[in-house]
Parts: structure tokens; C-alpha cells; sequence
């Protein structure tokens, strides 16, 4: 498999279009829902994704076959994701609350029942939406991503203790903010 | 109790991030991104780079303006601030050379000889004689006028 990909890369380095389709095919769903974890917007995590796959096949020659190449690829999305959303922000079009705190229990009501987009986002921006900006990328890199504490690292181009402890903060951040729901429901 | 609560948000907090996990973020159309990609490839080897553009609207050129704005303003206030800076050093050195000047009698006198358009010399023609001419000098000496002296030393 590794070799395949190997292959594939060398095919794209030397301008095979082909090849890069099938990167293109095969990643989209995981730049996506990296993209849209980030932006919590359809339409701007799908622009990221073109955007980024387009920078990846420019800078295709300075990847380093010793690296990952999702950690390279993740890197490239996060930082189109993290630009979109900076704009949005300067142009106030992301809602950090999207719906009022105290319908926060029908989110926990089933663990088994799958979200669609619409939900997906406005979970995240429930949970995250009013952390700073680090904070949020770590936790949604690191514990609604499932990406390893290195990968972490490696996207966001941070240190380790700088993961650690703003996930650290992040975590207990809403974890109060749960609290405070929770006490709010109860009285 | 503190602890039971903290127990509470954080399980509840572990089956939101659950769901969350479990639920991916799904592409309605997955072959919407690979075409559009491959296109913009095409058209950027073709020389063409308007499939990327960039974003010019009218918020930006105001932001532009804005930076303008308070950068003009920052170099406006380190201007006054220095010119105000010089002045009131300015100020400091003439007032401490002011200072230096004693009031004394003779600077008095000379103030009043100018200010009359006289001289020593004519002041003692006017007023003959030793003693008169002293008087006169006393007189002037404590900030009196020179006509009020003409009633003063007949």
C-alpha cells in the first residue's frame, strides 16, 4: 500500500494529472471532514479542500517522502481551513453560538445516533465555538479529529507542552461550560 | 458534590465527543471536489489563475483605509508629543536664563533709561549735583516712572 502511494507521488512529482485525481479521490473525505470540523460551514470547508489539494499539487515537490503524507496533507488543509475562518471572523460570519446552550441535552440524548452536517457543526461550535482560537483547533484536532498528539503537533506546528496544555485548558473550558448547563437545568 | 458534578460534565462531555467521532462529515457529491480540482489544475498549466481568485471587496480597501487611518494618526501624536517635547524644553532653558538675572536696583534703572530713551549722562544734566543726582537714581532704582520723577525732584 505504502509503496502504491509511493508510486503514485513519484507519478504526480513528474506531472501525471491522473495520479493526482486519485489522491484527490481518495483523501477528499478526510480533508473534508478535517475542513469542515474547523469551519462548521459546507460550502467554505469544500472551498479549503479545492484549495488545498490545489496548493498540495504546487508544492508537491517539497514533500518529504520520510513524512507522512496525511500529516503533510492535514497541514496544508488546516492552515486553508484556519485562513477561511480567520476571514470569516474578520468579516463576522462565523455565529459562535449557533443554538441557545439549554438544548444542549437533545445532543447527548443517544450516543448512537449519527449527526448529520448541520448537527455535527453546530455541535462543535456549542462545544468549542467560544474558546480561543488554539484552543479550539487542538480539541477539535486532537478529540473530535482522533489525531495523535504528534500529528497534532505537526499540523498546527506547535510544540507538544503547547498541545498539552491547551487541550488541557480547552477540555476543562467545557467542561465548566457543561457544568453550568447542567446546573442551570437542574434548578 | 463539586467532584459529582465535574464527573457529570465530563461523561456527558466523553459521549458528546463520541457521537461527534462517530458522526464524519459526509460529501453529498464526491465527485464534485476531484473535478472542480482537476479544472483549476488544467486552467493554472494553461496559464489561466483566475479559477483562485482573490477576493477583492470593498470591506478590504475600507480596512486598508482604516490601517491608513491610525497609522497617520500614531505619527500625528509622536509629532505633537516631540514638538511639545522641544517647547517645553525650550521654555525650561529661558526661564532657568531669566532666573539668573538678580533684581537689583541697577537693572531696574537701566530698564526705566532705556525704556525713556536716556543715558546716564543726560540723567545727570537734568538733575545736577551729586545729591540730586542720587536721589534721582534712588527714585528710579525702586521702579518709578520717569515723568512721576520730574514732581518728585523738582
Amino acid at each position: 500500500m505504502q509503496e502504491k502511494w509511493q508510486e503514485i507521488i513519484t507519478r504526480i512529482i513528474a506531472g501525471d494529472q491522473e495520479a493526482f485525481r486519485e489522491v484527490v479521490e481518495y483523501y477528499q473525505h478526510q480533508a473534508f471532514s478535517l475542513t469542515f470540523r474547523i469551519l462548521g460551514n459546507e460550502e467554505e470547508a469544500k472551498d479549503a479542500v479545492q484549495e488545498g489539494f490545489i496548493k498540495l499539487w504546487q508544492n508537491i515537490k517539497s514533500y518529504n517522502p520520510a513524512n507522512k503524507f496525511t500529516s503533510w496533507m492535514y497541514r496544508i488543509m488546516a492552515n486553508c481551513a484556519i485562513d477561511r475562518y480567520r476571514k470569516l471572523q474578520r468579516q463576522n460570519e462565523v455565529t459562535i453560538n449557533l443554538v441557545p446552550e439549554t438544548s444542549m441535552r437533545s445532543f447527548y440524548g443517544d450516543p448512537n445516533t449519527s449527526m448529520d452536517n448541520q448537527e455535527i457543526a453546530r455541535m462543535i461550535r456549542l462545544l468549542a465555538g467560544k474558546l480561543p482560537e488554539k484552543q479550539q483547533l487542538v480539541f477539535i484536532l486532537r478529540d473530535i479529529q482522533g489525531m495523535e498528539s504528534a500529528e497534532v503537533q505537526t499540523v498546527l506546528g506547535i510544540s507538544e507542552t503547547n498541545v498539552k496544555s491547551n487541550l488541557h485548558h480547552a477540555r476543562k473550558s467545557i467542561r465548566e461550560k457543561i457544568d453550568r448547563i447542567f446546573q442551570r437545568e437542574k434548578s | 458534590m463539586k467532584q459529582n458534578d465535574d464527573n457529570n460534565a465530563g461523561s456527558i462531555l466523553d459521549a458528546m465527543l463520541v457521537t461527534l467521532r462517530k458522526s464524519e462529515p459526509r460529501l453529498e457529491d464526491p465527485r464534485e471536489i476531484p473535478d472542480k480540482v482537476m479544472q483549476s489544475i488544467k486552467d493554472l498549466s494553461h496559464g489561466k489563475t483566475d479559477e483562485i481568485p482573490a477576493q477583492a471587496s470593498p470591506i478590504r480597501y475600507l480596512t486598508y483605509a482604516q490601517r491608513l487611518l491610525t497609522a497617520a494618526s500614531v505619527c500625528l501624536l509622536i509629532l505633537y508629543g516631540v514638538e511639545e517635547f522641544i517647547i517645553v524644553r525650550k521654555m525650561n532653558t529661558l526661564e532657568t536664563h531669566t532666573a539668573s538675572f538678580k533684581v537689583e536696583p541697577a537693572n531696574t534703572l537701566s530698564k526705566i533709561l532705556v525704556k525713556n530713551n536716556l543715558t546716564i549722562q543726560s540723567l545727570q544734566q537734568r538733575f545736577p549735583g551729586r545729591l540730586k543726582f542720587f536721589a534721582a537714581k534712588q527714585y528710579l532704582s525702586q521702579d518709578q516712572s520717569f515723568h512721576s520723577l520730574k514732581t518728585f525732584i523738582p
